[in-house]
């Protein structure tokens, strides 16, 4: 196999990255890689909240940084800058930016799924096959009110399958 | 190197037995839970990460399925070793290249396990082959009932489950798939597969999850985010999402072979098979690239001398801890490549 820059020396270099939703193909020699800055030893660490801190420091201005969670005293601006809580009571000291944040990443911030078996803030386990027909069925519904129609054909055949196994 | 033994256990995922395992290598169901009385790992001491590592072990050891696991302290296991469980999908590379207090918990051919102390308190895993998340979410489940019966963890009335990153929080829940798409990529589609999928909420990424970096045609798409809806509904769209990827493939393939690319397939997979079976060194990464048109061709039943289960099997032994574990030795990447070649031609029945 031979290197798709130069054309010249055998590819050693083999691997694909994603950036985006677009894949791009490696297939390079060791010096075109050395050029082309593709990193040949083990890799970074794609995270997440990369993406995260540019959506927390857009915010940064109007947010109150200088909040302290009394438990575990990290300051809200260190959560801004890490991504990371320190604790559970972080989640009530700073509870109005980051009911905030938690609905812009999930697109809702009300928890819908299982509660611990003793705990008091069950929401009732979910029944599976039922449970999971009831959701397929509102899926669909807003796939195809979204035009979303690949999607809605497999929430369908899905169905389907779910259907007749019960 | 403690875990020799292990080596030699066969672990489920990689075994070609699950639904559609031509194109789902794995499936997995991860859970992310924290104990209520301890600051999340990054803010806890060394006393705290220790009482959070010995608590849940023990509360572990009472479950069923774990009664009989193997509990690994990394700090008793050397680089290699960690680097080890993190080639078998059992602890992050995070966790691999930053032990601290960290722990795991390794249960029956290795479907079910936890990882402890790395940015959660726990991160329970059930994990197995093709396409099986509702099984998995079963045995994933039972299990968290019973070490939450033990344990106390961090839970919101509104926001549900608390994890140290708020992209977690809720049900705590990821559900991924380990994909082999050589069809979509040979084709191109695949950057119009990944926009689609980002549409419905579904993340893709690289062979070891973490990273962006795709070897070998192999993806791992999960769901972006974990709160708003039950764990049954985030089960149930990640296996529509899945099997829709899975007829996609498939057709393409079928087209693949019917149509005029078909010489130029053939091409890639018979040159690919002959460095597998000649090559004197050669790269991890450059071993999947090859492995991916063999696993292809094996799926569509071509006359290759290998079946899917010693694809499956190199995929996992030819990764560096794998072939210096089964050396028993540490060994610079230069000499672990000759390794490779070596164990490549004897499982692909070459001339030695």
């Amino acid at each position: 196999m031979i290197c798709q820059e130069c054309g010249v020396n055998e590819a050693r270099v083999f691997f694909k990255q994603i950036v985006g939703s677009q894949v791009t193909q490696y297939l390079l020699c060791q010096d075109c890689a050395q050029k082309k800055g593709v990193a040949t030893g083990p890799e970074a660490f794609s995270d997440l909240l990369a993406e995260l801190g540019v959506l927390f420091s857009r915010r940064r201005a109007r947010e109150p940084s200088g909040l302290k969670c009394p438990s575990c005293g990290i300051r809200y601006a260190q959560f801004l800058e890490s991504g990371r809580l320190g604790c559970a009571a972080c989640y009530e000291s700073f509870r109005e930016p980051l009911g905030d944040i938690l609905k812009r990443i999930h697109g809702s911030a009300r928890h819908a799924g299982k509660a611990p078996p003793s705990g008091k803030t069950a929401a009732p386990a979910a029944a599976k096959a039922s449970v999971d027909l009831k959701a397929l069925r509102r899926r669909l519904k807003e796939a195809v009110a979204a035009e979303r129609f690949e999607e809605a054909a497999r929430l369908r055949d899905s169905i389907r399958g779910l259907e007749e196994r019960s | 190197m403690q875990l020799q033994n292990m080596a030699r256990l066969k672990m489920a995922w990689a075994l070609p037995e699950g639904r559609d395992n031509g194109v789902v290598l794995s499936s997995r169901v991860r859970l992310a839970r924290n104990l209520k009385a301890y600051p999340f790992p990054s803010r806890a001491g060394p006393k705290a990460l220790g009482a959070v590592l010995d608590s849940l072990f023990a509360a572990a050891r009472k479950t069923a399925p774990l009664a009989k696991a193997a509990y690994l302290k990394m700090s008793d296991l050397d680089p290699v070793d960690r680097l080890f469980l993190a080639e078998r999908h059992l602890i992050s590379r995070a966790l691999a290249q930053d032990p601290d207090a960290g722990g795991a918990v390794v249960g029956d051919r290795e479907i079910l396990s936890c990882m402890i102390n790395e940015e959660d308190h726990v991160r329970l895993q059930a994990l197995d082959s093709g396409l099986c998340f509702r099984g998995l979410w079963g045995e994933l489940d039972s299990l968290d009932n019973e070490i939450s019966s033990q344990v106390e963890f961090a839970v919101h009335p509104q926001w549900g489950y608390l994890c140290a990153c708020p992209t977690n929080a809720g049900t705590a829940l990821r559900v991924s798939a380990l994909l082999h798409l050589p069809g979509l990529t040979l084709t191109e589609q695949i950057n119009g597969v990944l926009e689609g999928l980002a549409r419905v909420g579904v993340t893709a990424r690289g062979f070891y999850g973490e990273g962006t970096r795709v070897l070998g045609d192999f993806y791992q798409i999960s769901n972006a985010v974990s709160l708003g809806r039950s764990e049954a509904d985030f089960i149930a769209g990640m296996e529509s999402t899945a099997s829709g990827l899975v007829a996609r493939e498939v057709e393409t393939r079928r087209s693949i072979a019917a149509g005029p690319r078909k010489a130029r397939l053939e091409d890639l997979v018979f040159r690919s098979l002959g460095i597998l079976t000649h090559a004197r060194s050669i790269s991890y990464e450059e071993t999947l690239h090859h492995l991916s048109y063999l696993r292809l061709a094996v799926s569509m039943d071509w006359d290759v001398p290998v079946d899917m289960v010693a694809i499956n099997e190199l995929l996992v032994l030819a990764q560096p801890a794998h072939v210096q574990m089964s050396l028993g030795k540490e060994l610079p990447a230069a000499e672990r490549d000759v390794h490779r070649a070596s164990l490549l031609r004897k499982k692909l029945g070459a001339a030695p």
